[in-house]
Order: C-alpha cells, then sequence, then structure tokens
C-alpha cells in the first residue's frame, strides 16, 4: 500500500523518518525498515528472476546495497520505489552473471531429465496455493509484476510505473490484463 | 475515486469499486472506503464475485524466506555513525556463528577464571610461599573476567575479539571446531 495509505491504517513511524533514524545508527529503525519492505522487495524480485534462492540472494544483495548507501536516498521519489530500483538493478546483474555462466564450457551440461511426477506428488501440488502460483509465473513479465505489486503489496499504478520502466497506463493495462488472464486459467484449471 | 475526499467515498460504479477491491482484498482499505465498499458490493454480484477471486490469489502470496532480514543485519555493522561495513555474502553466517561463540566463550569466562585461580592457589600452596609472579597473574586472571563481566565480546585472557580480520575470525573458528 502507499505511504499515504499505510500512515492512515498504521501508526507506526513512516519511511523518512526511519531512514533518518538509521543514518544514524538507530538499529531498530534499521529493522523496522527491513520488517517493512522486505516482503515486497522479495516478491519483485521473484518475479523478475522466477527463482526463489535467486530472489532470496538478490533481495539481501539488495538490502545491503541500500542501506549502506543510505546517504545516496534523497527522499525524492518514496523510499521503497528506491529500493525496488536498486533490486531492478540487482536483478539485471544476477541474470547477466548467470548469462555468462551457462555459456562457460564446464557448465554445457545437457538438461536435466524431467520425469512425470507421482500420483500423489500431483495431488501436492494441486493445492490451491500452488495452483495461483503456477498459473501466475505463466503470464509475460509486466503483467506477473503488474499484478503482484498491487495485489500482493498494494502499489500504485504509478509506483507500478517506476518500478517497472513503464508508464502509469500501461501499469494499469497490464494489471487487467494480467487479472483476467489469471481468472480464465484458473476458472479453467477448475473445470478440467 | 477522489482519495481527498472527506466525506464517505463514491463507490457506486464497479469502476471505482474495482480500484478499492486489490486494497480490500489485503485488508488494507480505511473505513470508511471499506464502509462504501461493502455498500456497492451487497447489490453487485460482479464485483463480489472479483473480489472473491482476488482474495483468492493474494491467498497464494509468496513470503520472504524467515532468515532474509537476520542475513541482511549479520551483513550490517550499526553504529552511531551510520550504517557502515558490509560482510561479503556467504561470510554474515559465518560472522554471526563466531559472534555466538564468542558469547558462549565470554559466559565461561569467570568459571575459567576460578578454575586458574583454584589451580595456581594449590600451587602456591605446594610451594615454598607465594611468588610475586604468581600474584600478578592470579591479578591478571581475575581483571581480564571483570573486564569480561561487563563487555560480553572479550574473552578472559584473550584479546578481544570483535574488530578482528574476517580472515582472523575464520581461523579461530576452525581451531575451536
Amino acid at each position: 500500500m502507499t505511504e499515504k495509505r499505510r500512515a492512515a491504517t498504521d501508526s507506526s513511524p513512516d519511511d523518512r523518518e526511519l531512514v533518518q533514524r538509521a543514518k544514524g545508527g538507530d538499529a531498530a529503525a534499521l529493522d523496522l525498515l527491513l520488517s517493512r519492505h522486505q516482503g515486497v522487495v522479495y516478491r519483485f524480485l521473484l518475479g523478475l528472476l522466477a527463482d526463489e534462492d535467486a530472489a532470496a540472494d538478490a533481495a539481501q544483495e539488495t538490502f545491503v546495497r541500500a542501506l549502506t548507501n543510505l546517504n545516496g536516498f534523497r527522499g525524492d521519489a518514496a523510499f521503497r520505489t528506491w529500493l525496488l530500483a536498486i533490486a531492478r538493478n540487482e536483478a539485471r546483474g544476477m541474470a547477466r552473471r548467470t548469462s555468462r555462466r551457462k555459456e562457460s564450457p564446464l557448465d554445457d551440461l545437457p538438461p536435466p531429465v524431467t520425469t512425470e511426477p507421482s500420483p500423489d506428488v500431483r495431488a501436492v501440488r494441486r493445492t490451491e496455493v500452488e495452483r495461483v502460483q503456477q498459473a501466475l509465473a505463466r503470464l509475460p513479465e509486466k503483467q506477473r509484476m503488474s499484478v503482484s505489486l498491487r495485489l500482493f503489496d498494494g502499489l500504485s499504478f504509478r509506483e507500478i510505473a517506476a518500478a517497472t520502466d513503464s508508464t502509469e497506463g500501461s501499469a494499469r493495462v497490464n494489471y487487467h490484463h494480467g487479472v483476467r488472464r489469471l481468472r480464465e486459467w484458473l476458472h479453467d484449471d477448475e473445470r478440467t | 475515486m477522489n482519495e481527498n475526499d472527506q466525506g464517505s467515498p463514491d463507490v457506486s460504479g464497479c469502476s471505482e469499486a474495482l480500484d478499492l477491491l486489490p486494497l480490500r482484498a489485503q485488508n488494507a482499505l480505511e473505513a470508511r472506503e471499506g464502509r462504501a465498499l461493502q455498500r456497492h458490493l451487497s447489490r453487485c454480484s460482479d464485483c463480489a464475485a472479483e473480489v472473491a477471486f482476488l482474495e483468492e490469489v493474494v491467498r497464494a502470496r509468496p513470503e520472504p524466506p524467515q532468515g532474509l532480514k537476520v542475513a541482511v543485519l549479520g551483513r550490517l555493522r550499526v553504529d552511531e555513525s551510520g550504517i557502515t561495513e558490509a560482510t561479503p555474502a556467504g561470510w554474515g553466517a559465518l560472522v554471526s556463528a563466531v559472534r555466538g561463540s564468542q558469547r558462549r566463550v565470554a559466559g565461561w569466562g569467570l568459571s575459567v577464571a576460578a578454575m586458574v585461580v583454584l589451580a595456581l592457589g594449590i600451587g602456591i600452596l605446594w610451594s615454598d610461599g607465594p611468588t610475586t609472579e604468581a600474584d600478578g597473574l592470579i591479578t591478571s586472571v581475575l581483571l581480564a573476567a571483570q573486564e569480561d563481566e561487563a563487555e560480553e565480546w572479550m574473552v578472559a585472557g584473550a584479546p578481544v575479539l570483535d574488530g578482528l580480520p574476517d580472515e582472523v575470525l575464520l581461523s579461530l573458528m576452525t581451531e575451536m571446531d
């Protein structure tokens, strides 16, 4: 949710105050900033990298980079927007590194053999949560990011546009297209 | 909908309601917005169905790994000058482990000091008499133990570990294992 909305429903200090306190070495402020933003940063990176371990690593790097460079945060944008910009750079760097490793002859191994999961495994996978997550993963990146940031973290379309390097209108369209596709897929899935 | 409205927001149309549905699904609506939206949902089955669907999606929200915050904090040094030195990736857990060992060792400090004093005392009794060197050693061990009580990072009879380079901490860890 936006900072203004958060302030209306939550009496804890706003990000600007927490950042100032953290700059002065206030560990409690740092802790609260991390608690407040670790979810959105992780989910944002999961949407970009589509890998839980990579997203966790990139989230850790994002926070370390951001928090050790707090003086670089001028406060022109929301703290969350600034964090997501750092996260996007981190994801790009990680993707480049992964791509280079894949080109290395040592890593030029055949893909693992995939087998059909057993009926039991299939049954476990068909939980409601996994079904939705699998459908989300099928969405094109911009739609997936818009749906995730809007639905899971309550970002405004303006914030989504800044985070995904698009326009506010595109973010809105991507969100609505993404939700419509999800509904079609999940309802089709229920019928089959 | 105009969010600056002081009164009850206008959620008479589906488009206004649709903008609020994601926030409703996250329980992030202000009270007056919630009431207005509820009025709309009570007479619009399409939006009610949409809210049920969005809530189903929100239940699948991925959560960050539990250790993420601890891992980040383990790589930061926070003091009056702000947040400074970052430990490279992969070292956070090691540093935490070393510091945990320091705390454990520090807790043993007083007991170790007592045993050393006892051993020295027995040695003095068996010798011809107390020597100046033995007195000095007992005093230094007791002083170290007192400092240990005051500063948890200090280990009795050992240099302060906090502030040592990571390479040295790593070698200490290896020796302790």
